[in-house]
């Protein structure tokens, strides 16, 4: 075949360049430590990685709302312990008045100690956590949730809604991060309306003064407590002054009962929150290494690449050289 | 016999002579593009009859030839012109690839960002950095949009400019070539004795063309190239040269497309007909690769848009303010800049592909964030839910109409608050459209299709009226309405509780004597005083203080209180994503109904125990009918579809607890101004409620955005698509489409580039110079030279030695 000079340096140039831009192409990678750098590097692989580190971003969200969670409820915890040992106190003293030695004047100084204590259980809650919110009012933590009035007996009214606040923990999994003090603790202090005791028909008109409505046992009976202790030290220990203790001391352990429930699905929570961090972080592990098998670049392989490439690139440097020498007008003197 | 030595001698020396002319031509131009080697060729000439035969009388310089194979010049011609069509996309192709490459500063993070930040927000949504870190990450993911759309702007211009310049270049070399045309036809002596070094300027110009765009040449029987492109319009025809302009595109005039001007009268050649060069790669590339990846990004931006306002349009403040209340001009009450007027214009089942892109551009380069006070983030749900149900007793109260002309009738009555038993009973009299009065020291206030009648103490009975169609507009002035009660005796029921049981629907009463009633629901009833016990046989019990005496037939009413401990702990508008209806064009996403409507009203909540589930019913709109079903999106919540397709919406709700059978919740929406007071406003704010931020933030996963179309027909999925991928997905599909473009056009580039050389070789081994083979020649005509000089030498001895004798 006839050969133009013009070929010999097409052949040598085209050669130079396909191996220099797979040069460039393996030193890119190598610099980047990435086999994948522009979407045209492999399309498949870089929509898979844009995928995946969304999954990954999502899970690691959750994994942060667990933790927030876990934190929150924590808070809720330890507030709900100290509720129950409060409640616990008010029923020792519950049981002390019933010792029949007590005096008037003793009972008057359990009242105080009862007063008291009915200010420390709505202080506590009345908590307010890291943010100045209300822990138990619901949704609307602006507000103070429960509004005690001492003076003329105990009052406790709930002001908050029943709302929970819900953090997204997995795409179909919230966990709630508050429980509204009306599912906890009750509603009102304020009896039903009146109630009459079942035995008709002799009784049947005699109302039920230690009626309680379920779910607002606890402050009831902190009402009813605090009524018969000043019916009592007001005169004579009136005559069903021991059947409304045992209502009260009722009503403090349907409180306790709740409050140990409330406590219990916290605990619950709390325990599911872990579990959910736990799994995010051998997600993330999971989706750390699908997302390195996609994007790493297999180094030995690409080294040894590269050391092939540039071996080529050197013979072809010299046998372009070698041949662009030869010449007949060398010879011609 | 001497002189006719010299001649040949002489013809010999001139034979080589112009031999070593041309081929120091031809080493001369060893690196002139498109230079073809030429060769001289010569003949003997006739010879001289001497008697005993003929002798030769030397050689002619017949002609100098090219070395021309005109098909492997045609074919050099159009790989040239594939070559350059897929270099030119190929450089194109790697700035959009290098442009979405980076995936560390895309606009896959800033989403990602965006997202994430609403979710630390829900967890402390009264947090005002929180709510400022939602702003800032939105604002950084508009300007990603923005900056990605200012880029593919840029490759626009960029494209335009090219095209500029290739008609430019396109009209420069069908100018030479009609001129060389004009100058080979003065040139040309007869068919064999062409001017070898203009034809090559001419065919290297040929080459130089089809780098620009494919043409297609006829070589004239006068010698002159026709040059056609497209589908056969002459770009130059012997010296007439006819040129190209660039023109913006009808569809898109930010997009310059290409028209053939011919007598003044410019025609417009579809760029389909526009094949290879520089001109077919910048048009394939537009059309292929810049107009689907602009598509996809104004895509996004419109979804995006679309679905965040729209949930964010149902949900209540920081100060329980839902959007429209905090800025006069509603329409701009939203999240991100409205693109819903794009959206119209882009249903238009008529617009051509360019005129979507156009539009869709517009798109993302409007798209923006206009939302800039972080307490507006609308992170409640303008719902509430209404758990503790007391129990109640009331008298059942009538109503009556005058001799009315309007259809207005007041149906059924509800929810009164205090003891309502007005005698004589309360006349209610419309004023004018919607306004009315009332007798007995009673206000009327109008909210929907309610009339409620308040006096100065706090009593309170709300009535339902009914109409054809429904509604207190449809009373004429004058009309009046009697609320009383039928109830002859002065009893009033004062309170009611349980005993024994308990009570899962309301029983009405009747008095069937001096202290005898009769119940429905298998109750009997027993009078002990001022006190009625009901009882049924399952020793249900339940006793209702009255207070007076009754009258013959009169009836009252004992409603159910709920019994399980359960409430509604959360409840929230979810605005979704654009209707699917069905059929094109696709409608522009209207925003979901904010409560209130017209035919808003209380739902209340009915728990099956039976089967798990709630029904829902609405007393101001008896019509309408609900479904309650699992919600899809959170595990244990419920979801309510209001079915009337005009108002439809659907609601979230979770409950916490176990409701027993039977019990009921009521939804209602938040206390809202002007009809609410500041302090029921403040009542209502439940700023924990994160309920319609989750709904934002759950549009993250949800399929909100339908795949564009491939093909490049269309980039706006036909009426009726269902949205079937999330932005996220969108964004990596648009991705992936622009790297294995890329990538195929990579690959085209390699192999055409492969091709390319092969045929130069090909052609460089026919027509290309070799020096070494000039050498050789330069050396055999020097010695031939050399041997004509020595016979002229020779003859002139032969003369010489003649005359010396």
């Amino acid at each position: 075949m006839r050969v133009s000079s013009n070929s010999q340096y097409l052949i040598g140039t085209y050669a130079l360049q396909t191996q220099q831009f797979r040069m460039t192409q393996l030193q890119n990678q190598l610099s980047n430590m990435k086999r994948v750098v522009n979407p045209s590097d492999d399309p498949v692989a870089s929509a898979q990685i844009l995928n995946t580190s969304l999954a990954k971003g999502v899970s690691e969200q959750f994994t942060t709302n667990a933790g927030t969670v876990r934190d929150r409820l924590a808070l809720s915890d330890s507030t709900l312990q100290q509720l129950a040992q409060v409640v616990t106190n008010m029923k020792t003293k519950a049981v002390y008045a019933g010792n029949g030695s007590l005096t008037p004047s003793d009972l008057k100084l359990i009242q105080t100690e009862f007063r008291q204590q009915v200010q420390d259980f709505v202080g506590l809650a009345n908590t307010t956590d890291n943010s100045g919110n209300y822990m138990y009012s619901g949704t609307n933590t602006k507000l103070q949730p429960y509004v005690l009035n001492i003076t003329n007996g105990v009052s406790i009214q709930y002001q908050g809604d029943t709302g929970r606040a819900e953090v997204q923990v997995s795409a179909t999994r919230t966990l709630a991060v508050t429980d509204p003090g009306s599912d906890v603790f009750g509603s009102t202090s304020t009896p039903p309306p009146t109630v009459y005791l079942p035995s008709p028909p002799a009784a049947a008109n005699t109302p039920d003064p230690n009626a309680t409505s379920t779910g607002n046992e606890l402050l009831q009976a902190m009402n009813r407590f605090d009524q018969i202790l000043s019916n009592a030290t007001a005169g004579p220990l009136p005559s069903n002054f021991a059947t409304s203790l045992s209502a009260v001391l009722q009503g403090f352990d349907a409180g306790l009962q709740n409050i140990a429930t409330a406590n219990a699905r916290v605990g619950a929570r709390m325990a599911e929150s872990d579990t959910l961090e736990q799994l995010g972080a051998s997600q993330k592990v999971q989706y750390s290494v699908i997302i390195s098998h996609l994007q790493d670049l297999d180094i030995p392989q690409t080294v040894s690449d590269f050391q092939q490439t540039l071996q080529t690139l050197q013979a072809t440097q010299k046998t372009y050289q070698e041949v662009s020498h030869l010449s007949l007008f060398q010879y011609l003197q | 016999m001497g002189s006719a030595i010299f001649s040949t001698a002489v013809s010999g020396l001139g034979a080589a002579q112009s031999n070593l002319q041309t081929i120091s031509n031809n080493i001369s131009n060893v690196n002139t593009a498109g230079y073809h080697r030429q060769v001289v060729e010569q003949n003997e000439r006739s010879p001289f009859f001497e008697g005993f035969g003929y002798t030769g009388r030397g050689v002619d310089t017949a002609q100098v030839n090219r070395v021309y194979d005109q098909y492997l010049d045609a074919r050099l011609s159009s790989v040239t012109s594939a070559n350059s069509f897929y270099q030119t996309q190929g450089a194109l192709m790697s700035q959009l690839d290098n442009m979405v490459g980076s995936n560390a500063n895309g606009l896959s993070p800033a989403m990602q960002n965006f997202f994430q930040s609403m979710q630390t927000l829900s967890s402390t949504p009264t947090s005002i950095p929180a709510r400022q870190a939602v702003l800032n990450s939105a604002q950084a993911m508009v300007g990603q949009v923005q900056a990605m759309s200012n880029q593919l702007t840029q490759v626009r211009t960029n494209v335009n400019g090219q095209v500029q310049s290739t008609i430019d270049n396109i009209n420069a070399y069908a100018t030479q070539i009609g001129n060389l045309n004009t100058q080979i036809l003065a040139l040309s002596q007869g068919n064999s004795r062409l001017p070898n070094d203009v034809l090559d300027q001419r065919d290297q110009l040929v080459q130089k063309l089809s780098e620009m765009v494919n043409v297609s040449v006829v070589t004239q029987s006068d010698g002159s190239y026709g040059v056609f492109i497209g589908n056969g319009q002459s770009l130059v025809l012997g010296a007439t040269v006819n040129k190209l302009v660039a023109v913006p595109s009808a569809a898109d005039p930010q997009q310059l497309t290409t028209a053939y001007s011919t007598g003044g009268v410019s025609t417009v050649i579809p760029e389909t007909l526009i094949s290879g060069g520089q001109l077919g790669g910048l048009f394939a590339f537009r059309t292929t690769a810049l107009n689907r990846t602009e598509a996809d990004l104004g895509s996004l931006a419109i979804s995006i848009s679309d679905s965040v306002n729209r949930q964010y349009r149902v949900g209540r403040d920081l100060n329980n303010k839902p959007v429209t209340a905090n800025i006069s001009n509603p329409a701009l009450g939203q999240f991100f800049g409205d693109l819903s007027g794009i959206q119209t214009s882009l249903n238009n089942a008529a617009l051509t592909a360019p005129a979507q892109v156009a539009l869709l551009r517009q798109a993302s380069q409007q798209f923006s964030l206009v939302i800039n006070d972080p307490a507006l983030i609308t992170t409640a749900s303008s719902l509430k839910a209404n758990s503790s149900v007391t129990m109640t007793a009331a008298k059942l109260l009538t109503t009556s109409g005058g001799a009315n002309t309007g259809t207005m009738a007041v149906t059924a009555s509800q929810s009164t608050v205090g003891a309502f038993s007005p005698v004589p009973p309360v006349v209610v009299t419309n004023t004018g459209p919607g306004t009315f009065t009332a007798t007995g020291g009673y206000t009327v206030a109008v909210s929907g299709n309610n009339l409620t009648l308040t006096n100065a103490n706090g009593v309170t009975v709300k009535l339902l009226t009914a109409g054809a169609p429904t509604g207190p507009t449809n009373a004429n002035v004058g009309d009046t309405f009697s609320i009383g009660t039928s109830n002859t005796g002065a009893l009033t029921t004062t309170s009611a509780s349980m005993v024994a049981g308990t009570l899962t629907a309301p029983i009405t009463v009747t008095n069937t004597g001096v202290g005898t009633y009769s119940a429905t629901n298998g109750f009997t009833v027993a009078q002990v005083g001022a006190v009625l016990t009901l009882t049924n046989s399952n020793g249900v019990t339940v006793r209702v203080n009255t207070a007076g005496v009754a009258g013959l037939n009169d009836q009252f009413t004992v409603g159910a209180a709920n019994v399980g401990q359960a409430f509604i702990s959360s409840v929230s508008q979810v605005a979704g994503v654009t209707p699917t209806v069905a059929g094109p064009p696709v409608p522009p996403a209207p925003l979901g109904p904010t409560p209130p409507t017209a035919t808003w009203g209380p739902l209340t909540l009915t728990y099956n125990a039976a089967t798990q589930t709630f029904t829902a019913t609405s007393t101001v709109v008896p019509a309408t009918t609900y479904t309650v079903t699992p919600s899809p999106n959170v595990a244990g919540a419920f979801q309510v579809v209001d079915n009337t397709a005009v108002n439809g919406f659907t609601m979230q709700f979770q409950v916490s607890g176990t409701p027993a059978n039977g019990d009921t919740f009521v939804i209602d929406q938040k206390a809202l101004s002007p009809a609410a007071t500041a302090a029921q406003i403040a009542a209502d704010n439940s700023q924990t409620d994160n309920s319609n931020l989750r709904a934002i933030d759950a549009l993250q996963t949800q399929n909100t955005i339908i795949n564009t179309p491939s093909g490049g027909a269309s980039y706006v999925p036909v009426g009726g698509s269902v949205p079937n991928t999330t932005f996220q997905t969108f964004f990596g599909q648009a991705v992936s489409f622009i790297g294995s473009t890329a990538n195929t056009i990579k690959a085209s580039t390699d192999s055409q580039a492969t091709a390319l050389n092969q045929i130069k070789q090909v052609q460089q081994s026919f027509s290309g110079v070799n020096l070494d083979e000039e050498a050789a020649s330069l050396i055999k005509f020097q010695q031939a030279y050399q041997a004509s000089s020595k016979v002229i030498q020779m003859a002139q001895q032969i003369f010489n030695s003649l005359l010396q004798l």
